[in-house]
């Protein structure tokens, strides 16, 4: 075989993806045959005990059937409407489409606890505002809602990320919808709906389904919600046990890796059904000719508006106000008790807090700026390449999604430890930026995969006949075509590099403590300062919608569909970028 | 005398063995003063020049200690860094360094349980009684019952430096949804399993650590045991959350208007205070006890300390009557007291400060107890497993 530039790139991503994302997860999988108890403490004896035990633990069919039907539930309610939602903000003429569409970033934005409270401060069957109000103004004999139940579960979690997550993946693939395939439908005589049903949706099938795969691998990890609101109906899902395994007081490391290892199956099942989808027919929809033209719905769009308007303000502003206000309440919750700046100069005054927010900037930004183009790069490999070693980076990039941060973390504090020269970087800035580049490789790798899947190759050809080279062309064609995906998943990693908790906590010191931590610290069972840890959330959002505020601005200079407008022939864009280049 | 034969009957009414602590005082040590200036002069010089002291800890002392440490770094220019977070992350990180020849830690703050179930039997813990040179802290009359107290099996590597006492169960209930004629009518721990409180208790559950230890207590305690802990847990109708503030939510709006295992109830102690329909109560105690859990409790010092000096510097200033004073005037609703008998009872809540004099059972610090605990514990998480079948 003859070897080319292209088979070292693809050895060296192999080898150093193969070490920071496989390696710690197959680290913790062959540990979980040792059958030692404390993992940290007794010697290592291999055994099958952990396999055994943790299959025999009381009630775990039934959590696992309890996890399938929240999940289900929350899917079935959920991606209808994001799908209804992205198309709507891509495809139509609603009013302030990309103002809206950054809100559902907001809403993702949010963390999932304050949501979750905001909800209980809600729906509280006796407690709640809501139930307190429809019971007072004679309505109902008692509170008609209960956030502690499973439809109270599924609400939080739709009201959560369950929808905006769904509207932020999906919304710039609808956007590179070719309207001239819409309009090709029109004229052979098809309505709007018949149009979305037998053209758009068809075509938006790979995004669709990498959506839907990315929600099925979150099946056994979500578990903070479904914590806090089932422990008190005695309602258990298969990640409480794997959470619960973690925190005994000898956590039981080995029970969680194997219970955790069933995620393996689900990706043993997404990646062939991915695949046959995806080769089973082209859906090429960004060519040289691309034209981003939107459907008008006349009076309808502002009824669409009102919609989505409704939805998000149910998904910010509640939650948001509950961060606010609990910040300056003496306690959440207890209007009577009166305000206060207490938990605002506890937090500020905190030597911790600056040191915080500089290692949560420096953290956020590196992962903003670098995920993207890793991720992006990596997709391009997968999609656009015929490389030997491909469907073992898909399976690299599927599988390191598998486990759950808490655990990847101790996977990740074993490389370091165990790596002689890795170990220097341990208790330093450096493994915690590294982990937080790597950590969204699953969720970004794959909206660029169904991104790359949709752009046709025209162009690229046209650069390569224009003469740019592979760096020229990625940086003058790809990049600006794929500028919105990047910005958008350069926001997911700001967010997730922001708020990460699990995946670090036990690489980082008192030197390199992050906002999230200290948020995490400040909520804890021990100190239950829950009003200051609103605090840390509020810096969190408002350094993440800075970061959002820039990234779009930035994208928008970047990006090719400024230009779009004005020349909408992509072919010609690209060859005047390219020749515009070589100048 | 008369305590000795108290002593006697405690241990015999108890499940556990108490100590015979009258009998096990011992006489202070009084070092000569000259030696001792030069010793911890070179002592200090020795932790400048390492210039800083690692604490591990976690949980809110973690964070109640920082003014007293801050103290410590002022008066000595010693810098110390506590690590924050939970303690059995800390415990986590630290047990694996220190597998991968990583030793970056000096000083345990870190509950007897954490200690006595990881530290100690990976190696990872020094025996403490070669670091203490201070004489303030080697006259042992200067602390409860004459003598320093450990809390490991063989009563020489956790000591033990703040208790809580536990001379009275206390529960509470909400004063609008349950008068005082019915909580007259509970007089004994059993009361608490009448058919009519079904469906109106609430407890914490066992991912609080506060929650598992409630439980492991009682399993030990005359007035409840395995039985009594079975029934709580499994029969007794009780809706449970780990969650402290929900609980409080639900006790303050009288959705379950009565919480009969309490812990760490200075939150509920300030709702009450601001007017909140909600009321403290007790029930007698056979036994009064006093106790060493959470992190705030006991010093241990690491093995392969990267700073000894400093390490043996803060070990012995912190048990210094100045340090312990400072714990008990810094650190605002401070829900223990220090075992020193010579340190002014400060913020200490009235509840929390022993009676002069007065001997107490204190199963924390018996060498055997540390194994009964971790069976009891294991029993205790298998109830509470076979609850969600």
């Amino acid at each position: 075989m003859h070897l080319t530039a292209g088979h070292v790139v693809m050895a060296a991503v192999l080898l150093v993806l193969g070490y920071f994302l496989v390696w710690p997860v197959l680290l913790l999988l062959i540990n979980s045959f040792n059958a030692a108890g404390d993992w940290f403490v007794e010697p290592r004896v291999w055994g099958l005990r952990h396999w055994q035990n943790a299959f025999l633990r009381p009630g775990l069919l039934k959590s696992l059937g309890n996890s399938l039907l929240i999940w289900s539930l929350t899917v079935t309610f959920s991606f209808p409407i994001g799908v209804a939602i992205a198309w709507l903000l891509a495809r139509t003429r609603t009013p302030y489409s990309h103002s809206l569409e950054f809100m559902f970033w907001i809403a993702y934005m949010v963390p999932t606890l304050p949501t979750t409270i905001a909800w209980i401060s809600l729906l509280d069957p006796d407690l709640g505002l809501i139930n307190v109000g429809l019971t007072k103004l004679g309505l109902f004999a008692q509170g008609p809602f209960n956030i502690f139940s499973v439809p109270g579960i599924v609400w939080a979690n739709l009201m959560g990320h369950g929808i905006a997550i769904k509207v932020m993946l999906l919304t710039p693939a609808f956007r590179n919808m070719d309207s001239a395939l819409e309009e090709a439908a029109r004229v052979g005589g098809a309505g709007n709906l018949r149009t979305l049903f037998r053209v758009t949706l068809p075509l938006m099938l790979p995004p669709m389904m990498l959506v839907l795969a990315l929600q099925l691998l979150r099946i056994f990890q979500s578990f903070e919600t479904e914590y806090l609101l089932g422990m008190p109906f005695g309602f258990y899902v298969y990640s409480t046990k794997i959470f619960a395994l973690i925190r005994d007081p000898v956590p039981n490391y080995g029970e969680a890796t194997v219970l955790a290892s069933m995620t393996l199956l689900l990706i043993a099942l997404i990646i062939p059904v991915q695949r046959w989808i995806l080769e089973r027919r082209r859906y090429t929809t960004v060519t040289g000719s691309f034209r981003p033209g939107l459907i008008d719905m006349g009076r309808w769009n502002y009824v669409a508006f009102g919609a989505i308007a409704l939805l998000l303000m149910l998904l910010t502003v509640g939650p948001l106000c509950i961060l606010v206000l609990g910040s300056f309440m003496t306690r959440i919750g207890y209007f009577m008790l009166g305000f206060t700046l207490e938990h605002w100069k506890l937090v500020l005054n905190d030597p911790v807090f600056i040191k915080a927010l500089d290692t949560t900037l420096i953290l956020g930004t590196t992962a903003a700026v670098i995920s993207p183009l890793l991720f992006s790069i990596i997709a391009y490999i997968l999609v656009r390449t015929h490389l030997p070693g491909r469907g073992a980076l898909d399976l690299m990039v599927w599988c390191s999604g598998a486990v759950p941060g808490i655990l990847a973390g101790l996977g990740l504090l074993w490389l370091f430890l165990g790596t002689p020269g890795l170990s220097f970087l341990f208790g330093t800035i450096w493994a915690l930026i590294i982990v937080v580049i790597l950590q969204g490789k699953t969720t970004g790798v794959n909206v660029m995969k169904g991104l790359f899947v949709q752009i046709g190759a025209d162009m690229e050809e046209a650069a390569r006949v224009s003469g740019a080279g592979w760096l020229r062309t990625y940086f003058r064609i790809w990049l600006p075509l794929l500028m919105p995906a990047l910005m958008l998943i350069a926001v997911m990693n700001f967010v997730s590099a922001a708020s990460a908790t699990g995946s670090i906590i036990l690489l980082a010191s008192r030197d390199t403590m992050t906002l999230s931590l200290m948020a995490l610290e400040l909520s804890s069972i021990a100190i239950s300062n829950r009003e200051a840890a609103s605090i840390i959330s509020i810096f969190i959002i408002v350094l993440t919608v800075t970061g959002a505020i820039v990234v779009r601005a930035l994208g928008g200079r970047i990006g090719v569909r400024a230009r779009v407008s004005a020349a909408p022939d992509l072919a010609h864009v690209t060859e005047s970028t390219v020749v515009e280049s070589r100048r | 005398m008369l305590m000795m034969i108290l002593l006697v009957f405690f241990a015999a009414a108890f499940n556990y063995s108490t100590i015979a602590v009258a009998a096990a005082a011992e006489k202070p040590i009084a070092p000569a003063k000259s030696n001792f200036e030069e010793e911890w002069s070179k002592l200090v010089a020795a932790a400048r020049r390492e210039g800083t002291v690692a604490i591990a800890s976690g949980g809110a002392p973690s964070r109640q200690y920082r003014p007293v440490v801050d103290v410590f770094q002022k008066k000595f220019g010693v810098t110390v860094e506590v690590s924050t977070g939970s303690a059995t992350d800390t415990v986590n990180r630290v047990l694996a360094e220190r597998k991968a020849g990583k030793y970056t830690m000096d000083i345990a703050l870190i509950s007897i349980r954490e200690a006595q179930q990881r530290l100690l039997p990976s190696g990872s813990l020094v025996p403490f009684p070669p670091l203490l040179i201070h004489p303030d802290v080697l006259d042992k009359s200067a602390w409860y019952l004459g003598r320093h107290w450990y809390g490991d099996k063989s009563s020489n590597t956790i000591f033990i430096y703040h208790v809580t006492k536990e001379d009275k169960y206390e529960y509470w209930y909400n004063t609008d949804k349950i008068k005082e004629p019915e909580i007259a009518t509970l007089k004994k721990q059993t009361d608490f399993f009448d058919p009519r409180w079904k469906g109106k208790m609430i407890g914490q559950g066992m991912g609080d650590p506060s929650g598992i230890r409630q439980m492991i207590d009682s399993y030990f305690e005359p007035d409840r045991g395995p039985d009594w802990v079975r029934t709580y847990l499994l029969d007794a109708g009780l809706t449970f959350s780990d969650d402290r503030r929900i609980l409080e939510t639900w006790l303050v709006g009288g959705r379950f208007p009565l919480q009969p295992v309490v812990t760490g109830s200075e939150d509920l102690i300030g709702l009450a205070k601001k007017g909140l329909p909600i009321k403290q109560a007790f029930l007698p105690k056979q036994v009064a006890l006093i106790r060493a859990g959470g992190s705030g409790c006991c010093i241990s010092a690491f093995a392969n300390a990267p700073h000894p000096s400093a390490a043996k510097l803060f070990a012995n200033w912190f048990l210094t009557k100045e340090a312990q004073s400072l714990t008990h005037t810094l650190v605002p609703n401070l829900d223990r007291s220090s075992l020193r008998n010579d340190v002014p009872f400060g913020e200490v809540p009235p509840d929390q400060r022993r009676a002069p004099g007065a001997e107490y059972g204190f199963p924390d610090a018996d060498p055997k107890f540390g194994a009964r605990q971790e069976e009891a514990q294991k029993w205790i998480y298998k109830l509470w497993e076979s609850r969600q079948k």
